[in-house]
């Protein structure tokens, strides 16, 4: 099929294939997938040009997809999905200023590779060490519950934190939390996201868990609604710079809603802390990527 | 074997099955759809960008939304009622 807005020709097939492994991924870890489907569509034919503000556009419908099934399951609060984005857009905006300071300092691709790779490996090293601590928590002391984390005294101690107005989550399961909290915490996803060009789930999904303590499975949820709205506005702004061909999206896409409904689907027959383990693999991966591009130079 | 994993099974033989009738509509859409919208879409890039780009939005979330409908409906006909 030949796309005339990137003015390439590409099988559809392929392209559906990548939207429906890149949206179990999405589905099931609650992450955009972006870094695994930009490389792939580079590798697929399309131009680089158009590979992020395309991969933005086809991660908003399959963002769609996947957060509707999980509002399904009672997994996504809105609310608290809202209250972050409040604190999110000032941190995208700050992260892109340093990319901008750090452009005219010079270095930039190692400056921002290197503290890419750490800050994966960190989340990968630490989720890893967590999520197995706590599946065999899990089985050898069954009564603790199905989704055992292991940083409750931590998280305890944000939730403890008084500094009004304080506000409720009922579905998150958080009784009493300050706005400012919630909000720093946006603002530290959104810095993430704008300092490193990645959308943030791998980033917000442990966030959600580790520090405000919320289920794995409702940390999934509300991090894909973020998504949904994080990635429908990058679509917005890439669009109108002319980097969306929305085709490939909409063909990317009819994989992707198969693969994200499936993806969410099989969030019910694993507990937390498994997904978490599991999870673990994904910012390697993110990690080993950027190792690559910085070493060879690849363009994606 | 247990209910749960006897019922994860059948989740996984049911997505072959919705796969193939996925997979004929989909032949389906990309014929019919997706090549009568690109010449259209196409023009409309070239000539405005300001327009192009809240129709863009619109149709990925409309598509969204519609393939949502539908991929539900296709697991809720194949899927097992004991897995709910």
């Amino acid at each position: 099929m030949h796309f005339t807005i990137a003015d390439v020709t590409i099988n559809p097939l392929l392209l559906a294939s990548i939207g429906f492994l890149v949206g179990i991924m999405g589905g099931f870890f609650g992450v955009g997938g972006g870094f695994i489907a930009g490389p792939l569509m580079f590798l697929s034919g399309v131009p680089m040009n158009f590979v992020i503000g395309t991969d933005l556009a086809y991660m908003t419908g399959k963002s769609i997809v996947a957060a509707k099934r999980h509002r399904s399951m009672g997994h996504v609060d809105v609310k608290l999905g809202l209250m972050m984005v409040i604190g999110a857009i000032p941190g995208v905006e700050v992260g892109a200023r340093i990319i901008e300071y750090l452009e005219r300092m010079g270095n930039i691709d190692l400056v921002v590779g290197v503290i890419y790779i750490m800050i994966m490996m960190g989340v990968s090293g630490y989720t890893f060490w967590e999520g197995r601590r706590a599946v065999r928590q899990a089985e050898t002391e069954p009564d603790t519950g199905h989704d055992v984390v292991q940083t409750r005294p931590f998280f305890e101690r944000v939730q403890g934190f008084k500094l009004a107005p304080m506000i409720t989550f009922p579905v998150a399961g958080i009784e009493s939390i300050s706005l400012w909290v919630i909000i720093g915490i946006g603002f530290l996803t959104g810095l993430l996201s704008g300092l490193l060009g990645v959308g943030g789930g791998f980033i917000r999904m442990p966030i959600l868990v580790y520090i405000l303590g919320i289920p794995t499975h409702i940390a999934i949820g509300t991090d894909l609604f973020e998504i949904m709205i994080s990635a429908g506005f990058g679509t917005l702004t890439h669009a109108l710079k002319g980097n969306v061909d929305i085709m490939i999206a909409l063909v990317m896409h009819t994989g992707a809603a198969l693969g994200a409904q499936f993806g969410a689907s099989l969030t019910r027959y694993v507990e937390g802390p498994r997904i978490r383990l599991m999870f673990s693999i994904l910012p390697l991966i993110g990690a080993l990527i950027m190792l690559y591009r910085l070493v060879t130079g690849a363009a994606f | 074997m247990t209910d749960e994993e006897r019922s994860f099974k059948r989740v996984v033989g049911s997505l072959a099955i919705e796969l193939g009738i996925y997979g004929s509509l989909l032949v389906l859409y990309f014929l019919v759809v997706l090549r009568f919208l690109n010449q259209p879409l196409t023009r409309l890039f070239h000539a405005n960008l300001i327009v192009y780009a809240p129709v863009a939005l619109v149709l990925i979330a409309a598509q969204g939304v519609l393939l949502s409908i539908l991929t539900t409906f296709l697991i809720g006909l194949f899927s097992p009622k004991k897995s709910k």
